[in-house]
């Protein structure tokens, strides 16, 4: 019966708590130089606790990407340039993703119209990412990478180790102020998000 | 033989908000089963991650399938009222310790809630593991569980004075009756040696080091419970709840007693239903599927010849799971293929390279590479799998004649009905 395959595989999916990791593509990027923690000088730019790999943390200076979003149009994050862009790295199976995607939906709506624009970037089959928006109301972008190919670009925005939930805070000015791995408290956003906005 | 008529239903929710009244989506007697039950029951399920992508017709089917559960439950927990379930001494105690852990676990989560941890503190936590939010956590509940032991201890002294509470170690070196008091305090506190030893199964007398841990363990629940009820927590509602729960599950216990108890009732549903003890042959398949049986011919012809049925169905299987594994498919159960198959293969010899079998598929050749032989399992041995199908048999049928005592009225569509005939 369907219902039974259907709790074995949920089964899996409830194994797997607080952070989830994404372990596809550990191949792909054993070409890519290592981050290096201890730069830590005036000419490497770092965001809170990351250095990215491309040594800036001015986002519009980052390799642009063009990604399909579920509304079927292809879109680059400088769309949104000017807004305080909080950048969400997401799964359909990942359950912390998905109470954190309640409270960014919150979010949105509260603070919409003061700048906030939060963008999804679902690691994942469309059909699933258009069902979770569907169910969780989400009422902001969602762009579809494909976690086989998209491998480079989590590393570039700094996610080697490929962790879901994973979300990038851009400021008005496009700077990488804040990176934050696992889910997105309250707290966190009124200490690091919240002031951007004002 | 009798007709059951099993219902599929399907519910599409719309999604609730804060303010909206949760809609009855069906009646069970003087029972509720309303649309935020039925979000709840999916929130809480072991698939509720998987139902959040699931597409919309699934989401309903699922939530239907739910629905009815709710509803049985509640059919269930009427039943088990009317025969008095809730009334048996048994089921009192049973109650009455889960209150007291309840009242026990609120007042000690009160106690750490009530530990705040200090601007500077917290500020020095947020500064040292500014995004990483699973250090910070970690920080902060280390900080809290220190001050916690602390005020736990204090609280339980505090307390202790305020029941004036008498602790008597020294019975437990000496001969204990059930009804031996070791703790008594103000309104009427109290704990026997009973209270120790009730519902841990113990048959000798434990040691007293044990004794003694454990009267320390039951007092600090008897005073933080008691401590928990002088505050006037309110606990009716769980209780109430809990109630709910537990109900339909003692029904069920007590059903299943009287269906399958008795020895004679397992030895005829054995004897009406042989096939429940048989042990199906089990056989390691090798198989290539092709796509017109001029080509399976031509193939056969070549593994006859010498080649292997395994590297060719690695090539050319037009069966993608079959070529992605070489052609092995595994240990197969005997009675789970397509008939055409199992006809063709029973009398196959191991290692013997079939006739070319049609299919919808396509056209199969099969070898089979070993054969690990079925049997009958004694009765002893499958006593519990006919348990289990007595009880699985009866069970529909008696909810749904515990749907006909108590009316159940259904407030959601119907889109599909499927009668199915059961023997």
């Amino acid at each position: 019966m369907n219902a039974t395959r259907l709790l074995a595989a949920a089964l899996i999916v409830a194994a797997i708590s607080g952070i989830a990791w994404v372990s596809y593509d550990a191949s792909a990027k054993a070409d890519k130089k290592p981050a290096s923690v201890s730069a830590n000088t005036s000419s490497t730019p770092k965001t809170t606790t990351t250095v990215l790999p491309g040594h800036t943390n001015d986002a519009w200076k980052m390799k642009p990407f063009k990604l399909k979003g579920l509304d079927g149009k292809t879109h680059s994050l400088d769309e949104w340039k000017g807004k305080v862009i909080v950048l969400n790295f997401w799964a359909s199976w990942c359950a912390p993703c998905q109470y954190e995607i309640k409270d960014l939906v919150r979010f949105q709506s509260q603070y919409g119209d003061k700048g906030l624009q939060v963008i999804g970037l679902g690691l994942d089959e469309a059909r699933k990412l258009a069902n979770v928006k569907r169910t969780l109301g989400i009422n902001y972008p969602v762009l579809v990478g494909d976690p086989a190919t998209n491998g480079d670009l989590l590393t570039e925005w700094g996610n080697d180790k490929q962790i879901v939930p994973y979300t990038v805070v851009i400021d008005k000015e496009g700077k990488i102020v804040y990176i934050h791995r696992g889910q997105l408290t309250q707290e966190t956003f009124e200490d690091f998000i919240l002031p951007l906005l004002s | 033989m009798k007709k059951l008529i099993f219902i599929a239903l399907s519910v599409v929710l719309i999604p609730l908000y804060a303010d909206a009244k949760p809609e009855v989506l069906a009646t069970v007697g003087n029972l509720k089963v309303t649309s935020s039950d039925l979000e709840q029951a999916v929130n809480s399920s072991p698939f509720a991650t998987q139902f959040v992508t699931m597409d919309e017709d699934e989401q309903a089917s699922l939530r239907g399938d739910l629905l009815q559960r709710l509803v049985a439950s509640r059919l269930l927990r009427l039943e088990a009222k009317s025969l008095g379930l809730d009334q048996s001494e048994s089921f009192k105690k049973d109650l009455k310790s889960f209150r007291t852990g309840l009242l026990y676990k609120i007042y000690k989560d009160k106690l750490r809630d009530s530990i705040h941890i200090p601007e500077d503190v917290l500020k020095k936590m947020k500064n040292e593991f500014a995004g990483n939010s699973d250090a910070l956590t970690a920080a902060k509940s280390a900080w809290i569980s220190d001050q916690y032991r602390q005020l736990r201890v204090k609280t339980i002294q505090s307390l202790k004075k305020t029941y004036d509470v008498k602790i008597f170690e020294d019975r437990l070196a000496g001969d204990l009756k059930p009804d031996t008091v070791l703790l008594t305090g103000k309104d009427g506190l109290k704990i026997t040696y009973a209270d120790l030893t009730d519902g841990v199964g113990i048959t000798a007398k434990p040691s007293e080091q044990w004794l003694s841990d454990r009267l320390y363990q039951q007092a600090e629940l008897v005073l933080l419970a008691k401590a928990a009820e002088d505050d006037h927590i309110d606990v009716s509602e769980k209780i109430a709840n809990y109630q709910a729960e537990r109900l339909p599950a003692l029904l069920i216990e007590k059903k299943q007693k009287e269906w399958t108890s008795d020895e004679k009732v397992l030895r005829d549903y054995l004897k009406a239903h042989p096939k429940i003890a048989v042990i199906p042959e089990r056989r390691h398949v090798g198989q290539i599927v092709l796509k017109t049986r001029k080509e399976a011919e031509a193939v056969r012809k070549k593994i006859l010849a010498g080649k292997s049925l395994f590297k060719l169905a690695g090539k050319y299987s037009i069966d993608p799971y079959g070529r992605s594994r070489n052609g092995d498919m595994g240990w197969i159960k005997e009675g789970t293929g397509a008939p055409v198959i199992e006809k063709a293969i029973a009398k196959l010899k191991d290692n013997e390279i079939s006739e070319v079998i049609e299919t919808p598929m396509g056209f199969h050749i099969i070898t089979i590479l070993e054969r690990r032989p079925g049997g009958v399992r004694s009765f002893e041995a499958i006593k519990d799998r006919i348990r289990q199908a007595i009880f699985d048999e009866k069970l529909v049928p008696y909810i749904n004649s515990l749907g006909e005592k108590y009316k159940v009225v259904w407030n959601v569509v119907r889109k599909q009905e499927t009668p199915r005939t059961q023997k």
